[in-house]
């Protein structure tokens, strides 16, 4: 039986999470949704998804804290990360890559087709 | 002949007693008047010493302000020790007690930040190597702790013996870089507070439109669609604009990757030909199907062709042409020859010189296009001088325009090595 993958999103902002976590289910993806990145953090470490999509300027906890955090972690250092922005500072994407995530997307140059793209590229 | 009676007369005088006290009277008049000479021009003479000492003086003290009111220092290392020197401003910039001992330059080196050491020796070195002019900019922190960003301007030259002396002056420019990152960030941050409602409002209409919430009539896909247009538009907009801030503040960065041509071509054309259909302009491509992987910036090579499309069909009234072509060239350094030909409202002659003005827009085309900002061909010319590529261009008014561009194969950035 082909088993779902399933996909972390990790996004404040309601309008932009919405229509993206509908795509990616109607992709065929299970969709996890938190919308900060402690607890973000909290269920990636329960749940262990098969990939991680994060925004990094958000309340509480910003993204790159949580991906630091999860790089603690066994099965956290390992895990897939893309990360969805829509900062342009480089040097906080150049601090995201030293701990260890594969991709960045800029979010305002990536269509819902390009992020599925991305995502079935990392899973395969 | 020598006249006898002179000869007499002369020997006359000589015999005569009074010669004598005549002559010790002449040497005595002559010293005189010798020795007034000679005083008067000694005290000539120190006058004008004591004059220019005081303008030295005066001149010094001068520089020193000039050296405070600028926030900057003088140096210079000699290869004979005795003739090396700092002033008293250079020697405040690093937190060091003026009048001391002038510092070696490998002494100066330990008063470097820890994360520019390296960086900043490398430079000196080669500073050291021969005679040129140099720029050096680097973070110091002295005795006293307190950070700084120092910039060294100067030149090293040889003496006669064919030996280096490094002269020049150092200012502090905290303050500038201070600016400039608030300036980053702020351009950063409103980029940010912008782009995001823009994403979710393109990310909800594409939504729509792919089918997620249902099937939408005729009428309703035509509003979503132009909502959904108008955000790209607006997109596209807020990014020339960052780039612009991006290139005055020199921090617009290039990411060179791994870029597969022919489909990324192919995704620029997709996206351009529905704008092309849209304005009813045939949109033909010519693209090299084995097009070699591209070591480039995709955000930056992607705004490149999208760019010169973009404007080429925002131009072409209805039924007109838009050519594409895209192929490899050879020579020295391979590149990519990219040609964009239209049969557009073309380009006054007598604006062309100013194509890749930033906020230029000809009057023939704020008269057929009102919206624009003037900024697309800037920030790709700025882009493409970067990766050392060209783009140049013929237009006739009214018959249309072609631009053509040479990007490298593999992208370098050696803005940051100066």
């Amino acid at each position: 039986m082909d088993t779902k993958h399933t996909i972390l999103v990790v996004e404040d902002e309601e309008p932009a999470a919405l229509p993206l976590c509908e795509r990616l289910e109607k992709e065929g993806f299970l969709v996890a949704r938190a919308n900060n990145g402690k607890t973000g953090l909290a269920v990636a470490l329960e749940k262990h998804p098969d990939l991680i999509l994060t925004d990094l300027k958000m309340p509480e906890m910003d993204g790159l804290e949580m991906i630091r955090q999860l790089r603690t972690d066994a099965w956290g250092k390992t895990a897939k990360v893309i990360i969805l922005t829509n900062l342009s500072d480089v040097s906080k994407i150049e601090e995201a890559m030293v701990h260890g995530t594969f991709f960045y997307m800029v979010k305002g140059d990536a269509s819902l087709a390009d992020i599925v793209q991305k995502v079935r590229l990392q899973l395969s | 002949m020598i006249d006898m009676s002179l000869l007499n007369t002369i020997a006359d005088i000589v015999h005569s007693p009074w010669f004598p006290i005549v002559v010790v009277g002449a040497i005595v008049v002559v010293g005189c008047v010798a020795s007034i000479v000679w005083f008067i021009a000694r005290a000539s003479e120190k006058r004008n010493f004591a004059a220019m000492l005081r303008k030295l003086s005066q001149m010094t003290v001068k520089l020193k302000e000039a050296e405070q009111i600028g926030q900057f220092g003088s140096f210079a290392w000699a290869p004979d020790e005795r003739d090396s020197f700092w002033s008293d401003e250079m020697f405040t910039l690093f937190g060091l007690v003026p009048g001391q001992r002038t510092p070696t330059l490998e002494k100066m080196l330990s008063y470097v930040y820890r994360d520019d050491k390296e960086k900043t020796a490398t430079a000196w070195e080669k500073i050291r190597t021969g005679p040129g002019a140099f720029s050096i900019s680097c973070r110091v922190s002295g005795p006293g702790g307190v950070l700084r960003y120092l910039r060294f301007e100067g030149k090293s030259s040889l003496d006669v013996y064919k030996r280096l002396t490094i002269q020049g002056v150092a200012h502090d420019i905290t303050r500038d870089v201070e600016v400039d990152r608030a300036k980053s960030e702020f351009v950063s941050l409103a980029s940010h507070q912008l782009k995001t409602p823009l994403t979710a409002i393109g990310w909800l209409t594409e939504g729509l439109l792919s089918g997620d919430k249902g099937s939408l009539t005729e009428e309703q896909r035509k509003y979503v669609e132009n909502i959904h247009t108008t955000d790209r538009q607006m997109m596209a907009m807020v990014n020339d604009l960052l780039n612009v801030s991006r290139i005055e503040l020199g921090t617009l960065q290039l990411r060179p990757e791994d870029v597969a041509l022919v489909p990324f071509v192919d995704a620029i054309v997709q996206e351009q030909k529905a704008f092309a259909d849209s304005k009813r302009v045939r949109l033909a491509i010519h693209c090299d199907r084995e097009l070699p992987n591209m070591r480039a910036d995709k955000n930056l090579l992607k705004m490149i062709f999208q760019n010169l499309l973009s404007n080429a069909i925002k131009y072409t009234p209805e039924n007109g042409d838009v050519t594409f072509t895209i192929v490899r060239g050879g020579g020295l350094h391979e590149a990519l020859f990219v040609t964009v030909t239209d049969t557009g409202i073309g380009i006054p002659k007598d604006e062309q010189d100013k194509v890749f003005s930033k906020l230029h827009r000809a009057k023939n085309a704020q008269a057929q296009v009102p919206d624009g900002t003037g900024l697309g061909l800037y920030v790709i010319k700025t882009i493409i001088d970067r990766i050392h590529g060209t783009i140049t261009f013929e237009s006739t008014e009214g018959k249309g325009t072609s631009f053509f561009a040479t990007l490298p194969l593999v992208w370098q950035d050696d803005s940051q090595s100066k």
